[in-house]
């Protein structure tokens, strides 16, 4: 294996454009001058947060040599680059919805009281939500033979490791030994997966090669 | 072990339990809810065991076979001991938490005693999967996948939904769902999976 294991760079401009929006969103959540007002800045601020530790993930794994190795190997190596884009190409645009979609379903919120209506505004940010999970089955269902058993190994560790934690927090909670909010918890289940997700796939991807 | 036998395995724990529920009753002097308790339990495995009648019968043959592997009947065999741990850890833990227990550190270590029979289940079930051949590992590992997506989705819904008060679930029972919503997903997801693939 060579010593800087490919990994795709994005375009400088596009950088660039998500940095500023970055600092833009930080300004506008915390900065003492900020145009918005209380509990208007909670959003722009966890943007900016969300996005402050996307980058140093970003940084970390490029930096870091045995971990780029790790990401490039698990997600890159075998990986068909028309599979890659087309992958790309859908999920980007959900996620890019996605968070339209809870902008437009917080300020919507604050303006409705009919339960239905307020049902489906709530569940507005789902639907780009289900885009992404289409693009993520598209892409199993698109690449190799090994890579797709890296993916299915993964998943299913995730899916294993979150339910079981689910199972010990819920019993922690009957026992009030922790107290957490039920909108939260439940929310929190789908970036949980993927987040352990991705962790499991650099061990699992380890394995097989 | 076939399915057959298995629906009266809990036939036969359903009839104990309500037979003890009722003898707590007429006999035993019980407090109520232990009579309820035993009730609730012997209810739920009849109505388990007449879940395996509306099985489909392609199925059951299916789930034979699998079953009758070397693989399968050693999953089997490290199953029913976790599970019953599983059981005796439940009552054991809710028994003493009803009781009271003045430390929190130990309070949480009595809580999580049942989750970690679940621990050796997934342990049990991890050594399954790299035992049988690939096509049913495939089939077993997308239904995974897929039963994971569908309960986050809607577990994610469920959240936004709570977050705007259209529904009010209790944390407690909305995290302890997760996992027998996944296995009941995951069931489904393979049925459907197996019917495709064999």
């Amino acid at each position: 294996m060579s010593a800087r294991p490919a990994l795709p760079t994005p375009h400088p401009a596009l950088l660039a454009a998500a940095g500023l929006a970055a600092v833009g969103m930080a300004w506008l959540g915390y900065a003492p001058d900020s145009p918005l007002s209380g509990d208007q800045r909670d959003f722009p601020g966890g943007v900016a947060i969300g996005m402050a530790i996307g980058f140093a993930l970003m940084f970390a794994i490029r930096s870091i040599p045995s971990l780029r190795a790790r990401v490039a190997q698990a997600n890159y190596d075998t990986v068909v680059p028309a599979v890659r884009q087309r992958y790309l190409r859908e999920f980007l645009p959900a996620m890019g919805a996605y968070v339209l979609a809870v902008l437009a379903s917080l300020l919507l919120l604050k303006r409705i009281d009919a339960p239905a209506l307020r049902a489906l505004a709530a569940l507005l940010p789902v639907l780009p939500i289900g885009f992404a999970l289409r693009a993520i089955m598209r892409y199993v269902r698109n690449v190799d033979e090994m890579q797709q058993r890296i993916e299915l190994e993964s998943i299913a560790f995730a899916a294993a490791l979150v339910s079981l934690l689910y199972l010990a927090g819920g019993f922690l909670q009957l026992a009030r030994v922790i107290d957490l909010s039920a909108s939260i918890a439940m929310a929190m289940v789908f970036p949980l997966t993927c987040g352990v997700y991705g962790v499991a796939k650099l061990v699992v991807a380890g394995r097989f090669r | 072990m076939t399915l057959r036998r298995w629906m009266w395995c809990f036939v036969a724990i359903g009839l104990a339990s309500l037979a003890l529920a009722a003898a707590g009753r007429w006999l035993l002097a019980w407090p109520d809810d232990a009579v309820g308790l035993w009730t609730g339990i012997g209810a739920g495995y009849l109505l388990g065991a007449l879940l395996f009648l509306l099985v489909p019968r392609w199925w059951r043959t299916h789930c034979d076979e699998m079953y009758a592997q070397p693989a399968g009947r050693r999953y089997l065999r490290a199953l029913w001991p976790i599970m019953l741990g599983y059981s005796l850890s439940l009552f054991l833990s809710i028994f003493l938490i009803r009781r009271g227990i003045e430390s929190v550190p130990l309070r949480a270590l009595v809580a999580v005693l049942p989750a970690l029979a679940i621990v050796l289940l997934m342990r049990a079930a991890l050594r399954y999967l790299r035992e049988i051949d690939e096509l049913q590992r495939r089939i077993e590992t997308e239904a995974i996948g897929i039963a994971s997506l569908l309960v986050s989705v809607l577990y994610f819904a469920g959240g936004l939904l709570q977050k705007a008060k259209v529904i009010d679930i209790d944390s407690a029972a909305a995290m302890i769902w997760v996992f027998p919503l996944l296995c009941m997903t995951y069931g489904i997801a393979k049925m459907i999976l197996t019917r495709r693939y064999l």
